[in-house]
């Protein structure tokens, strides 16, 4: 056997040797273990060097507890150790301890002799594969070097070592990961959200110096207690991207593998790195400083599961993820009811897959967070229709980065003015001039750039933005000025950075009012844009009075062309719904799509708009033919816009299927909202309102078909989605569950529908007060079940309850007091107390003669429910009037109704008491053929009118009559019911 | 200041090249696999410490990102995972080298996925040892080598061994029996 030396290895047998031992070496392992030994000495015959060479083979795979494991699983982690740098000396400083591992490399402690400053200095893994990227991380450590925040670890200087590992020297930052401080600290929601507000604030700061940090997360973000209070301090900053490789899959393989939990999706697919990176960094830390948690888990999969989660898997809203901490969790959750609303659409808005969806910087997102902090409206709202992002970036789906679309806006405005150029420049005008410069400008902007930016990728685009607004200044033409500050106003405003928006169009408008006439159209355009930034953020008022404006201007200018009023006309139509005008509304909508007809001004997407909203206006208006057909054409558009389905179409088809609903078309109804249904969860997953609202609806429009099972079975998982997403005290939650009362009482689970109802009246008594107009429908319902159980004992409390709530809160002549007041009367009179039945049933029927006109159907059941009374205490007299007027009145409003029947049919009961036998008969006949035909001859009515019959013929000596005028009214209803 | 995809016909071509037998093809592609092992090894895993690498998942971490468009075909899939073994190797080896450890010594720790053998030390000099030891036997039987390499680098299991260097799962066994009972004798380590 070769020996091995430690000097070196041993020298190789020779092929045909190492055969024959390893044939000898199977063979004997073949042979049971005792009668190995014997083998193995009767094959080697005399060759003793094989024995022991095939012995030694043997011994070694007997050993079984060596890292060479025979037949385990070899999936191994070599765990690499550091090579340790303590005590030597880096240029003026020297190492100390070991303070931590990262990602990127081992992290020291040092110091500084001659000052005696403490830094930190981290040596990265691996040496740079060239000497021209080692250049490069030379050049661009400066601009880090640059950074000069509290919130910031300074970068102090930067190297090579001896045998060519990279450093970087920091500031020494003595403190605890920010989710850990929280922990310690037990930090309630406002001091998070305060330490959260430094993050930002140091991103911030980068940002604006174009810098992306593209690796934070908790471990980056440390806190350490000062005097003045905690202070939080960002490390690494810059330092990922100025380690990547250079372009290609290397730095995406690189930032890929960094830190799964914290990787945005465009950092693990190939899309654009930019600030909004940052952003989605950021809201996963807010996410897990609120909660605990992270939003996506990809502690323990492989990393193409990871990718797959990073890219697709949709996280649970902070409140959600609250409600149901984890096991062990080091930090404890915010109260999830803290978190829900606003805080749950922001942290939503941070961690959207596609970036351009999400706040485009990280001053957008603490704005939020500022105005959430004191109580102002946030300007994020939750992926609905109505959130406008602006028509460039909606034509650019997931997977086009920020600079793509600014580029294209850019060179959007750089054509436009362009073109205005070529046509006017031969005409030496004021416009010619102007636009030229424009241009000129746009163009010197883009070439310039920014000399201290880190070059590469998106980062350049703010800082275009920024340096093009510097600049604008030094344009001499008032108007070009004017037109360059509207371009840069309208890209603000696509990124939502809506202060500044204002601010430029304000900048805009007042240039342009000084320098052209009143009634140019840019005045107009200014006013325009201006509204819309009004509308964004719901201050109608000021956006109607601007665009009014700018439609004055627009009507009554010489140079205006017709296609310029579709814009500003939809902007007021809009504001107008949102005023409640909708009968403006209305016709604005109408106008606005008949100059896009002739002029071709929109984009699809905004006709889309436009259709779906007008469909709402004539919706509010009751022309339920004229919204269905608005929907029609939104849907149409949409689809062309999104063939791949969109909220807002879903949202379109919904619309539609509610309108065929309240119209009785259920089948087309129930299409529709499957359909919106399907949509709406492949986009927005399971689990959100909008799918609790389209299934709340389908579950009712199921039950007005009939198909009552399928409706209670589609309502009871609505009821728990939307106790899983609002939590169980939610209006919301009491709504799903006094519908799925109503189906489970008409599927005559009464004991059923009645927890559920008084479920509903529950929260609803605690969210919405005991006097609520639905808290008492709701306790209304436990009444009536009770009441058609006969049930009056415990009714008629109930009842009493809810005549008093409406009392104390509509005041004492309103409609549905007399309801309340009708409905207690109907139950005393069932229960026998007649004399308190006759005075409340006195009492409603004066309220009603009262507030409602003389010909109305509640009227009519209040005269009827006091004539039951009279006739039960055979007071015929006091009945006749009322069921005189009953039936004159139902005559009048349901002619053709079976219940006009019945009162006839009570009202020749009367008469037949009071000896109008002539007339009593009359009535009896037509009303006994109207029940038999309308209701069958097993009804209840039908049979009380035969009876009635009867007794009249009886009491009349005419017995005889009786089965001729039955068979003959029997055989005509026959008749005509075939 | 792109974000253009870099595009994989390269490796398309060499993958074809390599069904053709162009013996130079594997040569390239070996460059590129090991390139790819190399940066993936670079960097850490999920947690922060400890430094690991987990090469089972690097191995395949590289199939994904180096296969051509269409995928690979048998043969070629083959070749990749043979490939990616021995780049496995030789990524280790260099770790090793450059943190000079061969001079100061210390301690490799060997984590199994299945806890298997949670906390085994491996000194770093007897890792060193054994890359040596496989020069050595890669002169007696390469395909023991290989075999090694598969299943103690890369981390395959026994059928996928079988698969990427064409032969029987029986043959595998047999040769990682055979060439690990080589490699202790060789480290001597102790019972």
């Amino acid at each position: 056997m070769a020996t091995p030396s430690p000097s070196g290895p041993p020298a190789p047998l020779p092929p045909e040797r190492w055969e024959a031992i390893l044939s000898l070496f199977h063979d004997t392992l073949e042979q049971p273990a005792k009668a190995r030994e014997a083998f193995l000495r009767a094959a080697c015959d005399s060759d003793e060097a094989l024995y022991h060479q095939v012995t030694s083979l043997l011994a070694a795979d007997a050993m079984d507890d060596s890292f060479l494991a025979t037949s385990r699983p070899l999936t191994t982690r070599l765990a690499l150790e550091h090579s340790p740098m303590q005590d030597k000396r880096i240029g003026p400083y020297r190492v100390d301890e070991e303070i931590g591992q990262g990602g990127m490399g081992v992290v020291y402690r040092a110091h500084r002799d001659d000052v005696g400053t403490t830094v930190a200095i981290k040596f990265l893994r691996e040496r740079f594969p060239s000497a021209e990227r080692q250049h490069r991380f030379v050049t661009e450590q400066r601009t880090l070097g640059r950074l000069e925040h509290p919130g910031i670890a300074r970068l102090l200087d930067a190297g090579t070592t001896d045998d060519g590992t990279p450093f970087f020297v920091m500031e020494y930052v003595d403190g605890v990961p920010v989710t850990d401080y929280c922990a310690a600290h037990d930090l309630d929601l406002s001091a998070r959200l305060a330490l959260f507000q430094q993050v930002g604030a140091a991103v911030r700061y980068a940002h604006a110096k174009a810098v992306v940090h593209r690796d934070l997360k908790p471990s980056n973000v440390l806190v350490t207690d000062t005097a003045a209070g905690p202070q939080v301090k960002l490390l690494d900053f810059g330092i990922a991207k100025l380690m990547a490789d250079g372009e290609g899959t290397q730095t995406r393989t690189n930032e890929r593998l960094l830190t799964p939990a914290y990787a945005a999706p465009e950092q693990v697919s190939e899309g654009g790195i930019s600030t909004a990176t940052d952003v989605y960094a950021l809201g996963v830390l807010l996410y897990e400083m609120l909660t605990g948690k992270r939003p996506l888990d990809v502690s323990d999969t492989s990393l193409s599961e990871a990718v797959e989660r990073i890219l697709h898997q949709l996280p649970d809203a902070p409140s959600t993820a609250a409600a149901h901490p984890a096991g062990q969790a080091e930090l404890p959750p915010v109260p999830p009811d803290a978190l829900r609303g606003d805080l749950d659409t922001i942290c939503e808005v941070c961690l959207r897959k596609a970036p351009e969806r999400r706040y485009a910087s990280a001053e957008a997102l603490c704005g939020d967070i500022t105005r959430f902090q004191t109580r102002r409206p946030i300007t994020a709202r939750p992926d609905t229709l109505t959130y406008r992002t602006g028509k460039f970036i909606r034509r650019h789906r997931a997977g086009v980065g920020a600079t793509a679309a600014t580029a294209v806006l850019i060179a959007a405005l750089v054509t436009v003015y362009t073109l205005q150029l070529a046509t006017e420049r031969d005409r030496a005008t004021e416009q010619a001039v102007v636009a030229e410069s424009v241009v000129e400008f746009f163009v010197e902007t883009l070439e310039e750039g920014n000399p201290n930016a880190v070059p590469g990728d998106t980062l350049t685009i703010y800082d275009i933005i920024d340096r093009a607004e510097e600049r604008s200044d030094q344009l001499d033409n008032p108007l070009a000025r004017a037109n360059v500050l509207d371009g840069i106003g309208q890209v603000r405003h696509v990124y939502g950075q809506f202060d500044q928006a204002d601010s430029l169009f304000t900048r805009s408008l007042d240039l342009r009012r000084a320098a052209l006439a009143p009634d140019h159209p840019d005045v107009a355009s200014s006013l325009n844009h201006l509204a819309q930034l009004y509308i964004l953020q719901g201050d109608y008022a000021a956006a109607d009075s601007l665009i009014t404006q700018s439609l004055t201007i627009l009507k009554q200018g010489r140079d205006v062309k017709a296609n310029q009023l579709a814009e500003p006309t939809k902007i007021l139509a809009h504001v107008r719904y949102r005023q409640g005008r909708y009968a403006e509304a209305d016709s604005l909508y109408g106008s606005t799509v008949r100059i896009d007809r002739q002029a071709n001004v929109l984009s699809d997407d905004s006709r889309a708009d436009t259709h779906q909203e007008w469909g709402m206006a004539k919706f509010q208006r009751a022309d339920y033919a004229g919204a269905a057909e608005q929907y029609r054409h939104a849907i149409g558009y949409f689809n062309a816009v999104y063939p791949e389905g969109h909220v807002a179409t879903a949202s379109a088809l919904a619309n539609l299927a509610s309108i065929e609903r309240v119209r009785g078309e259920y089948d087309a109804a129930v299409a529709g909202y499957q359909a919106a249904l399907a949509m709406t969860q492949e986009i927005l997953g399971p689990r959100h309102l909008n799918m609790a609202i389209i299934q709340n609806n389908l579950a009712v429009t199921y039950h007005r078909q009939g198909n009552v099972d399928t409706a209670a079975v589609m309502m009871a998982e609505n009821v728990q989605l939307r106790q899983d997403l609002l939590g169980p005290n939610h209006p919301a939650v009491a709504t799903a569950h006094n519908n799925l009362g109503e189906m489970l009482r008409d599927l005559g689970r009464l004991a059923e529908a009645e927890s559920h109802f008084r479920t509903a009246l529950t929260i609803r008594e605690t969210a919405l007060g005991p006097e609520h107009e639905k808290t008492v429908t709701s306790l209304n319902n436990i009444a009536t079940l009770h009441e058609a159980q006969g049930a009056y004992e415990t009714a008629e409390p109930m009842r009493r309850d809810v005549l008093a709530r409406y009392r104390a809160s509509l005041g004492a002549e309103h409609p549905r007091v007399a309801l309340a007041l009708s409905n207690l009367g109907s139950l005393l009179r069932k229960k026998g107390a007649y004399q308190e039945a006759e005075s409340v049933l006195t009492e409603a029927l004066d309220l009603r003669r009262r507030i409602l006109p003389p010909v109305h159907d509640d009227l009519a059941q209040t005269l009827r429910a006091l004539a039951a009374l009279y006739v039960a205490r055979e007071q015929w007299a006091a009945a006749e009037p009322l069921l005189r007027e009953a039936h004159s009145i139902h005559q009048e409003v349901i002619p053709e109704h079976w219940q006009t029947a019945q009162t006839a049919v009570r009202l020749g009961q009367v008469l037949l008491h009071r000896d109008q036998l002539a007339v009593a008969e009359s009535l009896l006949v037509d009303g006994y053929a109207d029940l038999h035909t309308d209701l069958g001859p097993d009804a209840e009515a039908t049979t009380e009118a035969e009876s009635t019959l009867r007794a009249l013929y009886a009491a009349w000596n005419r017995p005889e009559r009786t089965p001729q005028v039955l068979d003959s009214l029997q055989v005509a209803s026959t008749l005509l019911t075939q | 200041m792109s974000v253009v995809r870099t595009t994989l016909s390269p490796l398309d071509d060499l993958f074809d090249a390599l069904r053709e037998g162009d013996e130079r093809a594997l040569e390239q592609l070996f460059t590129h696999v090991y390139n790819e092992l190399h940066r993936l090894a670079r960097v850490v895993r999920f947690d922060e410490a400890p430094a690991t690498l987990n090469t089972t998942a690097l191995v395949h971490e590289a199939y994904l990102r180096l296969q051509p468009s269409g995928g690979l075909d048998v043969e070629s899939k083959r070749h990749f995972l043979r490939l990616a073994a021995r780049a496995m190797r030789q990524v280790i080896a260099r770790q090793l080298r450059h943190r000079g450890a061969e001079k100061r010594g210390g301690h490799v720790a060997t984590i199994s996925f299945q806890d298997y053998m949670v906390g085994t030390e491996i000194p770093i000099a007897d890792l060193i040892t054994l890359e040596d030891a496989l020069r050595t036997l890669e002169d007696m039987h390469e395909r023991q080598v290989r075999v090694v390499e598969c299943r103690f680098y890369a981390g395959l299991t026994v059928k996928e061994t079988a698969c990427a260097l064409d032969i029987s799962t029986a043959t595998v066994k047999r040769d990682w029996r055979a060439a690990r009972a080589w490699l202790l004798c060789y480290l001597r380590v102790p019972a």
